[in-house]
């Protein structure tokens, strides 16, 4: 396979609103995604994850810039115009009590992709069935006798009818217990290691994203702050809010109470996108903030380190 | 601490919801007890009971729960069924519920300032007007929500998730409780005003005193607040102990299961350790140990799928509801703790 399967060049998503200051929700956002590998994109509420996952889905119309599937824009195309490009990427919800019809079988679900592209095959469905770890004996059933983390099964399911190269993963076991969401992971581990498949992981959790992904994007404010290989983002953080972020979580083993009291924690709340900070986004909020960020907003790649790690920021941290 | 008596007990305690094919025990011989000066974790997943528990304690069960056996005390005072004007002068002054939603927990219609003032005067009828208010303002500054007094005019909306959890502590906190339930105070909220609000907890009860019980599904937040851990599942009590002891030594197959499973920042990236199966709906329980059906270690025991295991002694403090508790060490090695046991790549 030559070159990325995704790539977003410059994107912005800006919202109008009658009589008051529009909200630039993405605001020139570029990363590219390997075939075979999954790029992590975290971000706390109000970053533009959400609004950039749904420009990606076709399901808000990007302002300006560009969004490549296998390298033919898609982003400007209308619903309509996108169908042929739809078996290459395929999405799952978070939410599996609401992304699946209730009123339809396991197997009506996972075949009803199959059937829209005219090439329904019940064998094919009990295969992708087994594929995610569900017996086929369960496909007359319907989703509202299934648990939290079963459904998610049936959607990985019916995402994968139609061979996707790609799979949007919107946070896909945020609404799962530890133990199931567990299960998950692993299935989604195991279906890329199988199937060569390239995934787009949407996360808020730090440690699931750390755990899924080859790059991680870090964003804040319809912003890229950070960008770079896993290791290099959660093990040599360089933009301060990425140290924050992972500043904050909790550690799980009470020998490290110490260091919890001794945490990093930024102050103040996520400044209102409609107006955000002059210069740098992350100013207002920053611990390492000088005069000089007010001036001017730093480039996506403003500092750049080994491994094509990118930090948004002009003085990043040299030592973690 | 053991001579002075828990603050709180609870022993045996049974609550069951009305269901269309009969009663469901959702809370299922639940025991746990908290010292002063304590803070005491409730670990489980959706469904454990957990909630329920502390919902029981507080007398706040929804209609169609009732309590149907089992006591709850309050500084060696039953309070189990305790009529409504008791319960009242109970609730606020000497104990309090965080929630883990604040938009759903406050009058979206009335200001900030008047809903803590509410909470003011609600046990102290005799404060001015201005006494009132100034004890707001100094409740608002505790919690930091900056420019409190310039705030007190603000609607809930008005506020973000952050600062409307801790206007609810401030509010929990005004008669200065001794006894604290936060039930997934900050599972709602960004990881960056999670630290925030945490932080703000913890200096209050640094100066309080407060007991309290933690109600979480975040191993994370167990591990840096509490000194002992309660763990449920299925509505029972799976192993009870000191936190250090729970996440180092721990006696039960479902605590080796959760700790091993849940993903973490400083563990290797790999697969990880996932318990299998589901857990069990409130009428589907099987017979004996609830966890048997997702077991690794019960797997194939007779004693396990035939008798309900009580939880006993399995060092100091510590307890497992385990027939066979002396084979967990042994079992959970390749189980590996903290790390995942496959490491790929």
């Amino acid at each position: 396979m030559t070159g990325p399967v995704l790539v977003v060049d410059d994107l912005h998503v800006h919202f109008k609103r009658r009589g008051r200051p529009q909200v630039k929700a993405v605001d020139g956002v570029s990363f590219a995604v390997h075939h075979g590998e999954t790029l992590g994109l975290v971000g706390e509420s109000g970053c533009g994850k959400t609004t950039l996952t749904r420009a990606l889905l076709g399901l808000v119309r990007p302002t300006s810039g560009r969004v490549l599937l296998q390298g033919r824009d898609v982003g400007r195309l209308s619903r309509r115009g996108r169908r042929p490009f739809r078996p290459a990427m395929q999405v799952v919800f978070q939410d599996p009590y609401s992304a699946l019809n209730p009123r339809m079988t396991v197997r009506e679900l996972v075949g009803e992709p199959l059937r829209v592209q005219g090439r329904h095959d019940r064998r094919r469905v009990d295969d992708l069935l087994c594929d995610v770890g569900l017996d086929p004996a369960v496909g007359d059933r319907h989703p509202a006798t299934f648990s939290g983390g079963q459904r998610q099964r049936i959607g990985i399911a019916r995402a994968l009818a139609l061979d996707p190269e790609l799979l949007v993963l919107d946070e896909p076991v945020s609404a799962l217990d530890v133990s199931v969401q567990a299960q998950v992971i692993n299935l989604l581990r195991r279906l890329q290691r199988e199937r060569g498949l390239t995934y787009l992981f949407i996360a808020h959790d730090l440690a699931v994203v750390r755990h899924m992904s080859h790059q991680v994007a870090v964003m804040y404010l319809g912003r890229i702050a950070e960008h770079g290989p896993r290791d290099e983002v959660f093990g040599a953080p360089r933009h301060p809010y990425t140290r924050s972020l992972l500043a904050a979580v909790p550690i799980a083993d009470p020998a490290a109470r110490d260091r919890a009291r001794d945490r990093l924690i930024v102050g103040g709340d996520l400044p209102d996108p409609a107006h955000p900070p002059s210069g740098c986004r992350f100013r207002t909020r920053c611990p390492d903030v000088r005069p000089s960020c007010a001036e001017s907003e730093p480039g996506p790649a403003e500092h750049l380190f080994a491994g094509d790690h990118r930090a948004a920021c002009f003085f990043p941290e040299v030592s973690p | 601490m053991a001579q002075e008596g828990p603050l709180l007990a609870v022993r045996d305690l049974v609550v069951e919801f009305a269901g269309p094919a009969g009663p469901l025990r959702v809370v299922d011989g639940v025991s746990l007890k908290l010292h002063p000066d304590e803070v005491l974790a409730i670990v489980g997943e959706s469904g454990s009971g957990k909630s329920v528990t502390m919902l029981a304690v507080m007398g706040l069960l929804p209609a169609g729960a009732r309590i149907t056996g089992g006591r709850v005390e309050f500084r060696g005072r039953d309070i189990t069924h305790l009529p409504r004007p008791e319960r009242r002068s109970l609730m606020g002054r000497e104990m309090s519920m965080i929630f883990q939603d604040p938009m759903t927990s406050m009058n979206p219609v009335r200001t900030i300032g008047r809903q803590v003032a509410e909470m003011v005067r609600q046990h102290d009828r005799t404060l001015s007007r201005a006494a009132v208010r100034a004890r707001v303002v100094e409740l608002l500054e505790m919690v930091r929500i900056p420019d409190a007094a310039g705030r007190y005019r603000s609607y809930p909306h008005e506020f973000s998730g952050g600062m409307r959890q801790r206007v609810m502590i401030a509010m929990a906190v005004a008669h200065d409780p001794a006894l604290l339930i936060a039930d997934e105070p900050t599972t709602a909220l960004d990881v960056t005003i999670q630290a925030q609000v945490l932080r703000v907890l913890s200096r209050i009860r640094d100066r309080s005193r407060a007991s309290m019980v933690l109600i979480t599904h975040d191993l994370g937040l167990v591990a840096e607040f509490s000194d002992r851990v309660v763990v449920l599942y299925g509505g029972r009590v799976m192993e009870t102990g000191p936190v250090g002891r729970i996440f180092a030594e721990p006696r039960h197959p479902y605590t080796v299961g959760l700790l091993a499973s849940s993903l973490r920042l400083d563990t290797p990236v790999g697969d990880a350790y996932a318990i299998p199966g589901q857990p069990p709906r409130p009428d589907q329980r099987p017979e004996g140990c609830v966890f048997r059906p997702r077991c690794g270690l019960g797997e194939g025991r007779a004693d396990c799928g035939a008798v309900v295991p009580v939880p006993g002694p399995v060092g100091a403090g510590h307890e497992a509801a385990c027939h066979h508790h002396d084979l967990v060490a042994a079992w959970s090695a390749p189980v590996a703790l903290p790390g995942p046991a496959e490491v790929a790549r």
